[in-house]
């Protein structure tokens, strides 16, 4: 791990404790992200993403979610380690998260800027009007004139809900920004804006951001690195450049063959074959086996691991795609 | 300080309470419940000023007299004067009313939030008060004061805890709704500690059924009060409660019927005024029906 290593996620195994079984919703994810790098978490619904993000935060629901196994490093510290008050200050200050639907992310009976206020205050120890000053400094910096400090959520626009999300997640400076699947519940248009924002903010503040998405577009447009997520495992990860050049893995072929081509006429789309293994039940070895055009007999017996393949780029499978082939 | 003179009134905009205020303001059942309840409490805090006689004075030359110059709302089978009765009433009525309100409110939403907010006291917390919820409201309410000793410090106490479970109830459900809110999850993802996140983000969002409920029950209590006074447990005759007076009147109701109406419409008066208060305070109070 190198000084420049903001969050470094080793071998992350989170299991969910129900009744009935066990679900096991992130296995062994490792990862790590550097000062100001923009990583991509693409994975399709059930994939593990967003409980991997919760965790960083140690925010996994509890009962019956439970972190079993990994660490969590953190500028060199380690998380696991901390306390749920020394939690509360790196929330919001160092590591900040955006939900996925901002129409529920407000509080609806505060106004806007008692809500980014709030969160000023609980991190900086400021008076009111200078956290009020600062509110407006950062309702203006996502596009939205200081004065509708005073308005109630429900008088924004979607869109607008969300760079208020924004702007309360970045109030704090914090280094590392977490966004789950921000321009879901947003419409195309909108999403380009709100994914912009976010973009010319990362650069203003240079700050580190994980972006959780299934929109393999909107990574390669916003993020330096990918990682594809499926069954809590990461199958592929490297570079945007590398990865999307060259797709090793039968997973992110089927991904990328599941999108509309502009160039190339078809009247069907070519969907991955089959269902993600139920996470309470999974295989005992490759968990994309049952679907796999590439597989071999070593697939349903060992589990393959994430192993790089060239520079920047890893990959987990013993029957990669061939370039060219 | 030289940075928060720079804002201006305009700036900050209407503060909460003149915000509610304003929108109070249009509605005008509610503001006209609110002026006829101050009125009261006004009646309340001047009764040795504004009665015309004295509670307890008997006159036994002027029994059961039907209203009239003298004696406005007529007077009882021990010829007192029913309008100065109902001026020292509203004493014990609005005290007996909103104090069992304030402190059933203020216990039961605490128990019922933190049972929904902490699954862990959830059963032990709900289950208990379901005791309480269990045993009929008279059998519970004379048990209790039974218990505590007859006063009226006690009756305000033993209506306090029949009213709490009811109070539980309704803040549970709200909280249990409003826990697993997103905005709930993203003020804990920015570091926030439980007490705020109740206090800032769940209350104020459960606090409208809550006020309804207040409202609606304080007129129910002033009732319940009343039928302790009757079966002897609750104000002691001769103090004048209007609860009291309309048990008293009973008996008269054939000849004298004014006795016990009065007071009766007295306490409708009072829980209706209270009722649409309430409502107007919750639309006000609830900033999306800004406009």
């Amino acid at each position: 791990m190198n000084k420049d290593t903001i969050l470094s996620v080793e071998n992350l195994v989170v299991k969910f404790f129900l009744r009935k079984s066990t679900v096991e919703a992130v296995n062994g994810v490792s990862f790590e992200i550097q000062k100001g790098e923009r990583v991509g978490l693409v994975g399709e619904t059930g994939a593990g993403k967003t409980t991997t993000a919760l965790s960083i935060l140690k925010l996994v629901p509890n009962p019956p979610g439970r972190i079993t196994d990994g660490n969590i490093y953190l500028n060199g510290e380690n998380l696991m380690e901390k306390s749920e008050k020394d939690m509360r200050k790196i929330r919001g200050n160092d590591v900040a998260m955006i939900f996925q639907d901002p129409m529920t992310a407000l509080n609806p009976v505060l106004t806007v800027g008692d809500q980014i206020m709030e969160v000023i205050r609980l991190h900086n120890d400021l008076g009111k009007f200078e956290a009020m000053d600062k509110a407006k400094e950062m309702l203006e910096l996502v596009g939205i004139p200081g004065e509708r400090y005073l308005d109630y959520p429900h008088q924004f626009s979607g869109g607008m809900k969300q760079r208020v999300v924004i702007a309360i997640a970045l109030a704090c400076n914090p280094k590392l920004l977490i966004a789950d699947e921000p321009t879901s519940a947003l419409d195309v248009t909108i999403q380009a804006q709100v994914l912009e924002l976010i973009n010319n903010l990362r650069d203003k503040m240079g700050m580190s951001l994980l972006l959780i998405t299934h929109d393999l577009g909107v990574v390669a447009e916003t993020c330096d690195k990918v990682m594809i997520m499926y069954a809590g495992s990461i199958v592929e990860s490297g570079t945007v450049d590398k990865v999307y050049r060259n797709i090793m893995h039968p997973y992110t072929s089927g991904l990328f063959n599941a999108i509309p081509k502009l160039h190339e006429e078809s009247d069907r789309l070519e969907p991955i074959k089959g269902m993600m293994p139920d996470p309470s039940d999974l295989p005992e070895g490759c968990a994309f086996y049952e679907r796999c055009p590439n597989a071999v007999d070593e697939c349903k017996t060992k589990k393959p691991e994430l192993k790089m393949v060239e520079e920047d780029h890893a990959v987990a499978c013993f029957n990669p795609i061939k370039r060219g082939a | 300080m030289a940075k928060s003179k720079a804002y201006k009134k305009q700036e900050l905009g209407n503060s909460q309470l003149k915000m509610t205020w304003i929108k109070l303001r249009e509605n005008k059942l509610a503001v006209a419940s609110m002026f006829i309840l101050l009125l009261v409490c006004l009646v309340a805090i001047f009764a040795p000023l504004i009665a015309p006689y004295d509670y307890t004075a008997q006159n036994y030359d002027e029994m059961l007299m039907f209203p009239c110059l003298a004696h406005p709302f007529g007077t009882d089978q021990f010829g007192r004067d029913i309008l100065s009765r109902i001026i020292w009433g509203s004493r014990y009525t609005l005290i007996i009313g909103f104090l069992t309100m304030v402190v059933s409110c203020i216990v039961g939403t605490a128990l019922g939030v933190f049972a929904a907010y902490y699954p862990k006291l959830d059963n032990p917390i709900m289950r208990f008060l379901d005791i309480f919820s269990s045993i009929p409201d008279m059998a519970l309410l004379m048990c209790l004061v039974i218990i505590l000793g007859t006063s009226m410090t006690n009756m305000i106490i033993a209506l306090g805890i029949y009213y709490v479970p009811g109070y539980a109830r309704l803040a549970r459900a709200q909280v249990l709704t409003l826990r697993d809110e997103e905005y709930v999850e993203a003020s804990r993802a920015l570091g926030a500690s439980d007490a705020r996140i109740l206090l800032n983000h769940i209350l104020p969002n459960a606090m409208a059924p809550i006020i309804v409920r207040f409202t609606m029950s304080t007129g129910g209590c002033i009732l319940e009060s009343a039928s302790l006074s009757f079966i002897g447990l609750g104000i002691q005759p001769p103090e004048p409660e209007w609860g009291l007076m309309i048990s008293q009147g009973k008996s008269f109701l054939s000849t004298n019927w004014y006795y016990s109406i009065i007071p009766g419409l007295c306490i409708v008066l009072v829980s209706y005024c209270l009722n649409y208060l309430g409502d107007g305070l919750r639309d006000a109070l609830d900033p999306r029906l800004n406009y």
